[in-house]
């Protein structure tokens, strides 16, 4: 083994740990609370996936996403979906320009949706037809206009945000963009405690004063870094078989799923499931993925993937709770 | 999991202690090597293993001998029983606590992965350990990081930390199972006890009474010799007083067992064929031993009928086939006879007997008639048929083994007849065996085809004429006037002459017919018998 790769690979990765605590310790200059939140964006970015924040107004989430973009020294963007939004308006369009001669010449001009860092605000308010155009995007970090094909820089983030409780004049967001999205976070409402110190705060400034601490190609680094973390088969197996468990339609599933629930995750969740676990577990200073990394980000990773059926709504389960007992159930094999 | 085994032991950290850049140089040198906490654990494990499987098969071992014992212990058996039913019960509880034991040593029995997966879930590990043993030729960075964060951790366990859960129950259970066994030693044994028989009552009669006593005088009147008809007759009488207070069976029976083999003793004393007997039976020649059992024989029967076995022990088989080399046939047959002839010379010179016994003398007399035999038919101045003779006609070995033992026997026989005629009338008396007095044991040989058992065959010899039975000149008919045997060829000869003689008127002839006939009638007397 190469001596001199070792040291290398070494220090990179006990760089990974202070590199994400820093970008902690700034966003938390901006972003009271919501620890939770903070890490499970950050697990997706170096994952390399889109965040879907769902939250009531004012709980910080555009706020939280503008910081990040700052911290990551990212070119960010802000798209403020709207029921007339449309979805050249997102990626961009070709226009029509006079040249200095008086020629006229066509030329593309880029949407907002070509950033590093995007962030879809209240995305379920747009029409499916703009939805769509995020949803290309989203998955191929590419924007076809004509016969023209314009790629995204890397590394490319979306996280879009949604009123759960405005529920008139939205389009509640297809599967299959749903789908795309690595997470799904809900921004709760702040304790007491972070109340009073983000009322204390903005009386002072509502500035965003968070500044840049890693750069995208370093986020790329962390990427390659993550991968490598150890998984073993049977863990492996453990995560494959949760998401699994979440089809009704199997035989092999649980009695909990095939009572409560509608249809049940993509395979994408459990790409998701493990590439975000060997994040979580470097995050936590390991170089092994745990049975509790699965367990941890379940959550995030299937409660938009799977629907509940009515004997659950019925029966007061929401779909976090339903997965918490399809994780009981599945532990017991383990 | 095994759950029984507790460990008693803080979760490690989750944060690794150190940073993986401190360590840089023991990262690097740990790369592809099996990290030294895992065996160290590993074997702390092993040995708690052991200890319980000790553990479990003594106090199963002493569980089941205590059960088996009580079994044994209080289950009615005959008493010489108990001790083979407890050695079976130990050695049963024994093998049981072994096999229980082995049992459980292995059902205890990790994988390394699944004694890796304990350890992650004792330790806190988060799949650590599982997951270095999965990726052990792994040599990337991840790995490295692994194992040396898996190494500061598992250092900071100490293994006397890992104990046996519940090991006071073990203890508890052991110490109650030995004494279970030890309890043992004071559970009362449950015997059969054979109920005795009654006892059967005796008296003597005095029928009986009066035959002891007529026993004794015609012992004391008898030709036996003087001090053994003496101890002889005391014997009887001592016997008849001693019986006259005996009341139970038993004792009477010891009484007269006791007797009359003393008296059977005192008569074997009279002669010296018993005690010839028992000196040569143990010889290592065939032909000596057989001579042994030929002098025990107490009748002319009898002792005819062994001597013609002794004579066709020296048949050769080749003899009057096609085939049958004559030359051969003599040297062959002149070898065996002068090996018998040595062998009873050598058994006579080192028996240690009285060389002056008459019965010594002809016993040595005919080994050395055998040597003589044995070399005339060598150097071919006899044939193998004067020699050895046919069940039909005598050869010179009969000769050798001559009468004259037998006049010998006969001598001693009037002291044995009288002495074993009195014990075998009492044991008749009291309903008691009679022993064999022969010596009728036989050498196994064996036996050409078409042989026959000599014991059915005519034991009068062949030869002579005339209808019905036929007598060989050799045989022997008593003479009670002169109290002995005498040889049937000699009377017959003596017969013809006197009938013969013109001396004699056919009076006197008549007479010589009636003495003659009273002879073959004592001989039919004796085939009768």
């Amino acid at each position: 083994m190469n001596n001199i790769n070792v040291n290398k690979d070494l220090e990179k990765v006990s760089m990974f740990s202070e590199k994400v605590a820093k970008i902690k310790n700034e966003l938390k200059k901006d972003v009271v609370g919501q620890g939770e939140i903070i890490d499970g964006v950050i697990i997706a970015i170096v994952a390399g996936g889109n965040v879907l924040l769902e939250g009531v107004p004012g709980v910080g989430k555009t706020r939280l996403v503008r910081s990040l973009g700052r911290v990551l020294s990212l070119p960010f963007s802000r798209i403020q979906f709207t029921p007339d939004l449309m979805p050249s308006d997102v990626t961009g369009a070709n226009v029509v320009e006079k040249d200095e001669n008086g020629k006229l010449n066509t030329s593309f001009r880029k949407g907002p949706i070509f950033a590093n860092l995007v962030l879809a605000d209240e995305i379920n308010r747009a029409t499916p037809k703009t939805q769509s155009a995020m949803l290309e995007v989203m998955q191929e970090h590419k924007v076809t206009v004509g016969n023209d094909v314009h790629k995204i820089n890397e590394p490319f983030f979306v996280l879009a945000t949604e009123n759960p409780i405005e529920q008139d004049g939205t389009y509640p967001l297809p599967e299959a963009q749903m789908d795309r999205f690595m997470f799904k976070l809900i921004v709760n409402f702040p304790s007491d405690e972070d109340l009073i110190d983000i009322v204390k705060m903005t009386q002072k400034t509502m500035d965003e004063t968070a500044s840049a601490v890693i750069n995208g190609e370093e986020i790329l680094e962390m990427r390659r870094l993550a991968s490598e973390v150890l998984i073993t088969d049977e863990i492996l197996a453990y995560a494959i078989r949760l998401v699994s468990n979440t089809h009704p339609e199997l035989s092999k599933s649980c009695p909990v799923t095939k009572k409560y629930v509608k249809y049940g995750a993509s395979p994408r969740a459990a790409q998701a499931l493990v590439t975000c676990a060997k994040v979580k577990a470097l995050m936590d200073g390991r170089y092994n993925v745990a049975y509790d990394d699965i367990d941890a980000l379940a959550f995030p990773v299937l409660r938009h993937r799977m629907k509940v059926n009515f004997t659950a709504v019925n029966d007061k389960l929401g779909v976090d709770d339903v997965i918490s007992m399809i994780i009981k159930e599945t532990k017991k094999v383990r | 999991m095994d759950k029984e085994q507790e460990v008693l032991i803080e979760p490690v950290s989750e944060k690794p202690s150190s940073s993986p850049g401190e360590n840089m140089e023991k990262s690097i040198s740990s790369v592809g090597k099996r990290y030294v906490g895992f065996d160290r654990l590993k074997k702390k494990v092993t040995l708690n293993r052991i200890l319980k499987t000790v553990f479990v098969g003594l106090a199963s071992c002493y569980f089941v001998s205590a059960i088996l014992l009580l079994l044994a212990i209080r289950i009615p058996t005959p008493p010489e029983l108990k001790s083979p039913l407890i050695g079976v019960s130990i050695l049963l509880g024994m093998v049981i606590g072994g096999l229980v034991g082995v049992g459980v040593y292995f059902i205890q029995a990790k994988s390394d992965m699944g004694l890796a997966k304990k350890f992650d879930s004792d330790f806190a590990l988060k799949e650590g350990m599982q997951t270095s043993l999965e990726f052990s030729g792994d040599t990337s960075t991840m790995k490295v990081l692994l194992d040396e964060d898996l190494r500061v951790r598992a250092s900071k366990v100490d293994t006397k930390q890992i104990k046996i859960k519940k090991l006071p129950l073990y203890i508890v259970a052991l110490a109650l199972s030995a004494t279970m066994v030890i309890s043992m030693v004071f559970v009362p044994f449950n015997v059969i006890v054979k109920k005795p028989e009654p006892e059967t009552p005796f008296k003597l009669t005095e029928m009986q009474e009066a035959q002891l006593e007529a026993i004794a005088i015609r012992v004391e009147s008898s030709a036996m010799e003087q001090g053994a008809k003496e101890q002889v007759a005391s014997e009887v009488r001592a016997l008849k007083d001693a019986l006259k207070v005996t009341s139970l069976k038993s004792d009477a029976d010891q009484l007269i067992t006791l007797s009359t083999e003393k008296i059977d003793e005192i008569t074997r004393k009279t002669g010296t064929s018993y005690l010839i007997h028992d000196i040569l039976i143990e010889d290592d020649t065939a032909f000596t031993r057989e001579i042994a059992r030929l002098i025990t024989m107490l009748d002319w029967e009898k002792y005819s009928s062994k001597r013609e076995k002794i004579r066709a022990g020296f048949e050769h088989k080749e003899f009057g086939t096609e085939m049958a080399d004559i030359q051969k046939i003599n040297k062959e047959t002149a070898k065996k006879i002068s090996e018998a002839s040595s062998g009873l010379k050598s058994a006579l010179e080192v028996s240690g007997l009285d060389t002056a016994d008459p019965l010594y003398s002809e016993l040595s007399e005919c080994a050395i008639e055998l040597e003589l035999l044995a070399s005339d038919l060598e150097n071919g101045y006899i044939n193998y048929l004067n020699t050895v003779g046919s069940k039909e006609g005598n050869g010179q070995i009969i000769e050798a083994i001559s009468n004259d033992i037998f006049a010998q026997l006969d001598k001693q026989n009037q002291s044995y007849s009288v002495g074993f005629g009195a014990s075998d009338e009492i044991r008749k008396m009291f309903g008691m065996p009679i022993p064999q007095r022969e010596d009728n044991s036989s050498e196994e040989k064996p036996k050409d085809e078409g042989e026959t058992e000599d014991e059915d065959e005519d034991k009068k010899g062949d030869g002579g004429y005339g209808e019905g039975d036929v007598f060989g000149s050799n045989d022997l008919i008593y003479d009670k006037d002169k109290n002995a045997h005498i040889k049937y060829g000699e009377v017959i000869d003596i017969y013809y002459q006197l009938m013969g003689s013109e001396n004699y008127t056919d009076e006197e002839k008549q007479v010589i017919q009636e003495y003659f006939e009273t002879l073959f009638r004592g001989l039919e007397e004796e085939k009768g018998e």
